[in-house]
């Protein structure tokens, strides 16, 4: 059912390649309001930068770590935070800044390996949908709807259920949750990159199908498969954090950021230090993520392919 | 469901559609929008209407017309709600909150561990043990205006044999070989053995009496809504927001444990359900409830500065201990259980992952209970790195360069298996790092609430963080008899010689007699090292300064027969 | 959308409530924990679970009890639950207010926020305002739920005591769990509309609107908006659907009795039976809810209309 924007040329659902044309001709043409196209926003940069110091924290973290992250009682408990411990210290005496950088390595982890995970069952099954068209595209796309009619978060946390909770299976379980907007996304582009001018002739040539898939069409798409697996990696940090604050996350004593949030809540009032840094590397860590994919956007110019991201997947954590 | 609720539903159905007019949108989908607003409404509108008004009985007696003396609403706050007011239902901690303002017990515990009459009268206990006749109190009612008399007891227990399975005393009861009603108010329990656990089993909120006409009129319906002689009624029940429980005016037969033992002050006590334990921490705050339950140290420093709320505390009949799969290797190894239980720092525990809310335990049984012995102290494994790896190395592992332990090729390691209940991380965490200590790594598997009892009954861990509450020295064949296991012995403990103490102890009637053979079976277990215990927990309830005179009562119950609530 | 295709779409809605139901079924039913150990207290002995197992009906085979539930549903009758006993029915129904009023007004809200904050930033795309505004917006995503409640909850509150921290018994208990879960979806919106926005105002007809001389403000209005719409109401489908489903931490947070808490519960407790009602009826709401935006989305963008699915 639902995907309204298959093989339909729409204002807003251009291929780059067409768009490309279009901004050429907008080029000489003054118009109001301006249109500002592929350019490095701040939001680009900012976003950027960000993402840069979450993976530096995270190679890094055992070189800039003052502390084993895991040990208790490196310091007095619930210390604020100071020279020592710039974040102060838990409850069990850990160092929270060192918890801190090695949950970075943690949040990146889910971030890449989740989004991964989604992007290759979702782009893999959107190709072959795309691709193929006919009965093939019906059955798989039905499939995925039913896929995304199942409610995000509930279909993760019986998946962990299931599974058992550790954060290798929380991973597992948002990817598998996230693979529906992958899917659509790359579908779609599929369905119009179809019919370029540089597919058709690779198909004169007799070029096999596989050989067109991934020599042709998807290097055309990863732009855009880029900007989406940016933005769903802040979804999947976010609802890595959710699973934790019903216990279905990492298992301790990982310092995953939502772990230490949820314990953290508990200590608003007499210790708010504990709550207040993961939260801003949460939130900062996702802000980052969306900047830097809305910026990927404006500048590859892949802003009318987010007819697969309207369609995104998200969850609320 | 509530007008406001519907008010405003009906409110947005319309503005939705208002703006789908005005929106430059042709007028067609939203109409249609409208049309799918509205069908929900009046669906629910009709259908909410039964499941959220309560059982007749409950409902007849309005509250305001119990005008006399006027002690206020009590609200309390709970985690959960019950799933039915069934005592023999499935327990959760929601029915156990509920159940002692509903339901009398024959017998109740005071504050002191005694027991005291409640419905019983007075009572006989045959010579050999194996009969006990119970008097039970004249004039008592039933919420629904029966009269409470031996065939109702009678009637209780009978249903609880047939179809209490699910109860955790069911064993308990099954024990009762037969109950017969003698006379109007007299009743004859009858059994195989003599059973020194009866007034424990009897006195658990579980074993409260039920009407049978309310079970009668409940029937096979899907509202199993069961009717007691509490000093509370069940008033008003609103689905996952509240339970509210009215005064029972006529009610004048309350154990000699508060002072008031009439018709409770309170006119109303509401238990508003409220999941997070941040958020009931907030509601207190804010003055939305009066009283709540902390169990985590974090809240109560921060309570502890509020100046117009108080604190008591209470040491609960409940034990956290460590054990070992006694079944798996190496683990099978009294020296390897031993050396593990001298790693364990149990001040280092109560301090650091409970901020000092426990009491560092030694013995099986906790001090509240018959049979706990102070002396025990001397037996404990107490806190000895040393020791710790001399037992290792006495059972035939060496310490590699890195410090970990190995014996014919494999690595010393292990899976602590424990549930997400907190503070059971914390714990776990600080377990695991001190295990570190001498060695031996420790990977911490939390699993919720359904799946550890799988995990852990089927003996799928190396160490196990587990708690028990129980109100009889019973515990110990619960938890550590041979012919539990597979059930609840999950550390798979088996000693012969320890069970036949059980055996006896749960047969001995005499109090002194019985405390003696619980303490030899605890220094024989605790020789053996099935499990390290580490701390027996401290409730707290946070009383705001309005509520007067609301007691802690025995296993952390809350009395409020005394209570009242000024300044509403 | 001709009569047909309908019937066709809606065929295809069963088949994916079958489906979904399957899933689901099969997903609980190999949870480690059924509900009969979920339901037996600490102390019970393996006989005590076997018992219980029969008396719940947990004996039987997995597809002998799909197959029980199945004709149930096809006869309205969703069950019962395992651990109360209760029709699942009614318990969905005596939630489902709860949830809708709480999603409907988190979606006003979220149309209003979003609305406003993706018009401005969309038609002054480039400006310090716009990049002022998306950034606000981006950071009511990032935010993690289960702190940003708390910190509504502390200031709000406890330090202003404007509004109540848990219940649903006034319509002031329904500000804050409003407020957040609004915020996502708001900023989603806007994003979406803000880059609809920047496409349609560079399209060919709205560069004719302007050549013809009509004003900037009725250009946007009139044309611009209106075809930005179409994404718009796209998403909003899809948004209503997780509000639904994903408002379980906001509910549980604020205690409001929704369809979230319900069906959390059930998981935790293993009683299928209620978590299979709620994903249905979460599920069908999804697509019915779709079903109507694709069909809304047919007359906004006349593009779209007949070729539409």
């Amino acid at each position: 059912m639902a995907t309204p924007w298959a093989g339909r040329s729409l204002p807003w659902s251009l291929s780059s390649a067409a768009s490309t044309v279009r901004r050429d001709r907008l080029g000489d043409v003054a118009l109001p309001p301006r249109i500002a196209r592929r350019r490095i926003t701040p939001g680009l940069v900012i976003g950027a930068a960000i993402v840069a110091v979450l993976v530096l924290a995270a190679v890094l973290a055992p070189l800039l770590a003052p502390f084993d992250p895991n040990r208790i009682m490196v310091g007095p408990r619930l210390t604020a935070p100071s020279g020592v411990h710039p974040f102060g210290t838990d409850a069990l005496g850990r160092d929270q800044f060192s918890r801190i950088l090695f949950g970075a390595r943690i949040a990146l982890l889910m971030a890449l390996l989740g989004t991964a995970i989604s992007a290759v069952i979702g782009v893999s099954l959107g190709l072959l949908a795309g691709f193929r068209g006919g009965r093939t595209d019906a059955l798989v796309s039905r499939g995925m709807d039913v896929w995304l009619a199942f409610p995000g978060l509930l279909l993760a946390i019986v998946l962990v259920a299931r599974l058992g909770p550790s954060l290798q299976n929380a991973i597992i379980a948002l990817g598998i949750v996230g693979a529906p907007s992958f899917f659509r996304l790359s579908r779609t582009l599929t369905l119009s990159a179809r019919e370029t001018p540089y597919v058709e002739s690779a198909r004169a040539v007799g070029a096999s199908e596989s050989r067109i898939v991934l020599r042709h069409i998807l290097p055309n798409i990863t732009g855009a498969l880029l900007v989406m697996m940016t933005l769903r990696a802040g979804i999947i940090i976010l609802a890595g954090g959710g699973l934790s604050f019903i216990g279905l996350g990492a298992q301790p004593p990982q310092p995953e950021w939502g772990a230490l949030l949820a314990v953290g809540r508990d200590h608003m009032a007499t210790a708010p230090w504990l709550a207040w840094f993961p939260g801003l590397s949460i939130t900062l860590t996702v802000l980052g993520l969306n900047l830097l994919g809305d910026g990927l956007r404006d500048l590859l110019d892949t802003q009318r392919l987010n007819v697969g991201v309207r369609r995104s997947h998200t969850i609320h954590a | 469901m509530p007008r406001w609720i519907l008010v405003l539903l009906l409110g947005s159905a319309l503005a939705l559609s208002a703006a789908g007019c005005a929106a430059p949108a042709p007028a067609m989908p939203a109409a249609v929008d409208a049309a799918t607003v509205a069908p929900a409404v009046v669906v629910d509108a009709t259908a909410t209407e039964a499941p959220v008004t309560t059982d007749a009985p409950a409902a007849t007696e309005a509250p305001v017309a119990a005008a006399e003396p006027s002690g206020g609403v009590l609200v309390r706050a709970m985690t959960s709600e019950p799933a039915q007011i069934d005592p023999q239902g499935p327990p959760s901690s929601g029915l156990s909150v509920v159940l002692p303002y509903l339901f009398d017990t024959l017998v109740v515990r005071d504050l002191d561990n005694n027991v005291v009459p409640l419905l019983a009268e007075s009572w006989d206990e045959a010579a050999d043990g194996k009969t006990i006749t119970i008097k039970l109190r004249p004039d008592v009612k039933f919420n629904d205006g029966t009269p409470l008399d031996a065939e109702a007891v009678k009637f209780t227990f009978d249903r609880f044999k047939e179809s209490g399975v699910q109860s955790p005393i069911y064993a308990g009861i099954q024990q009762i070989a037969g109950i017969e009603a003698v006379d109007d108010l007299t009743v004859r329990f009858t059994f195989d053995a003599p059973a020194a656990n009866f007034w424990s089993t009897v006195s658990m909120p579980y074993a409260g009496i039920i009407s049978p006409s309310s079970v009668q009129e409940a029937g096979d319906v899907s509202e199993v809504r069961l009717v007691g002689t509490g000093p509370f009624r069940l008033g008003e029940w609103k689905p996952g927001q509240s339970i509210t429980l009215d005064r029972n005016p006529d009610y004048a037969w309350g154990a000699a444990v508060t002072e008031n033992q009439g018709a409770p002050y309170l006119d109303q006590m509401v238990l508003k359900v409220i999941p997070d334990a941040a958020a009931q921490l907030a509601a207190l705050e804010a003055g939305e409830v009066d009283v709540i339950f902390v169990n985590n140290p974090a809240h109560r420093d921060q309570l502890a500065t509020e100046p117009n709320i108080r604190l008591e505390e209470t040491v609960l009949n409940s034990l956290i201990y460590l054990g070992f799969n006694n079944r798996k290797a190496p683990y099978d190894d009294l020296k390897v259980r031993q050396a593990l239980s001298h790693a364990i720092n149990k001040d280092q525990i109560v301090e650091a992952a409970l901020g000092g809310l426990g009491i560092a335990a030694f013995a099986p049984l906790p001090p509240t209970l018959p049979g706990f012995d102070p002396a025990l102290k001397a037996d404990e494994l107490g806190y000895d790195v040393e020791k710790a790896k001399a037992l290792l190395t006495e059972a035939g592992f060496t310490a590699g360069g890195d410090g970990k332990w190995m014996r014919d090729g494999e690595p010393l390691r292990a899976v602590l298996l424990t549930s997400t209940r907190p503070p059971n991380d914390a714990i776990a965490t600080v377990i695991q790092s001190q295990l570190q200590e001498i060695g031996v790594d420790v990977e911490i598997q939390q699993l919720d609430g359904k799946a550890v009892m799988e995990a852990a009954g089927g003996g799928q861990f190396d160490l196990l963080l587990w708690r028990y509450d129980w109100n009889d020295p019973d515990a110990l064949n619960i938890f550590l008899g041979s012919d539990r296991i597979g059930s609840t012995n999950r550390v798979a403990y088996s000693n012969p010689q320890v069970d036949e103490l059980l055996k006896q102890g749960a047969q001995e009637l005499d109090e002194q007699k019985r405390a003696q053979i619980y303490r030899d079976a605890e220094k024989l277990i605790m020789a053996d090292a099935p499990w390290q215990a580490i701390y027996n927990p401290i409730d707290l309830m946070a009383i705001r300064d309005n509520v007067q005179d609301l007691k802690m009562g025995y296993m952390g119950r809350m009395l409020v027969n005394d209570a009242r609530v000024v300044g509403q | 959308m001709t009569p047909g295709r309908l019937a066709h779409r809606l065929l295809g809605m069963v088949i994916a409530l079958v489906a979904v139901s399957v899933f689901t079924f099969l997903a609980l039913a190999t949870i480690p924990g059924d509900a009969a150990s979920a339901m037996v207290g600490d102390s019970a002995s393996q006989e005590q679970l076997a018992a219980l197992r029969d008396q719940m009906g947990l004996s039987a085979s997995l597809p002998q009890r799909y197959l029980t539930f199945a004709a149930g549903v096809l006869h309205g009758d969703l069950g019962r639950s395992l651990v109360s006993g209760r029709p699942v029915s009614s318990m969905i129904l005596e939630r489902l207010p709860y949830t809708l009023l709480l999603s409907f007004s988190a979606i006003t809200l979220a149309l209003l926020i979003g609305g406003l904050a993706g018009m401005i930033a969309g038609t002054r795309a480039g400006s310090a305002l716009d990049t002022i505004i998306m950034g606000g917006m981006a950071l009511g995503i990032a935010v993690p739920t289960f702190w940003s409640a708390l910190l509504l909850i502390m200031v709000f509150s406890l330090k202003l005591r404007w509004l109540p921290v848990v219940g649903a018994t006034s319509p002031l208990h329904l500000v804050l769990p409003t407020v957040v879960l609004a915020l996502p979806t708001a900023a989603v919106l806007a994003r979406l509309l803000r880059s609809s926005l920047q496409d349609t105002l560079g399209a060919d007809y709205i560069r004719t609107a302007h050549a013809k001389g009509l004003p900037s403000r009725r250009v946007l209005t009139r044309h611009a908006l209106r075809n930005s719409l179409a994404p718009v109401v796209a998403i909003l489908g899809l948004q209503i659907g997780h509000l639904i489903a994903g408002a379980f931490v906001v509910e549980t947070i604020f205690a409001w009795p929704g369809l979230g808490r319900l069906t959390v519960q059930a998981i935790f407790d293993r009683d299928y039976p209620v978590v299979l009602g709620t994903t249905l009826v979460i599920a069908a709401s999804f697509l019915m809810i779709n079903l109507l935006v694709d069909l809304a989305h047919g007359r906004l963008d006349p593009l779209v209309g007949s070729k539409s699915i």
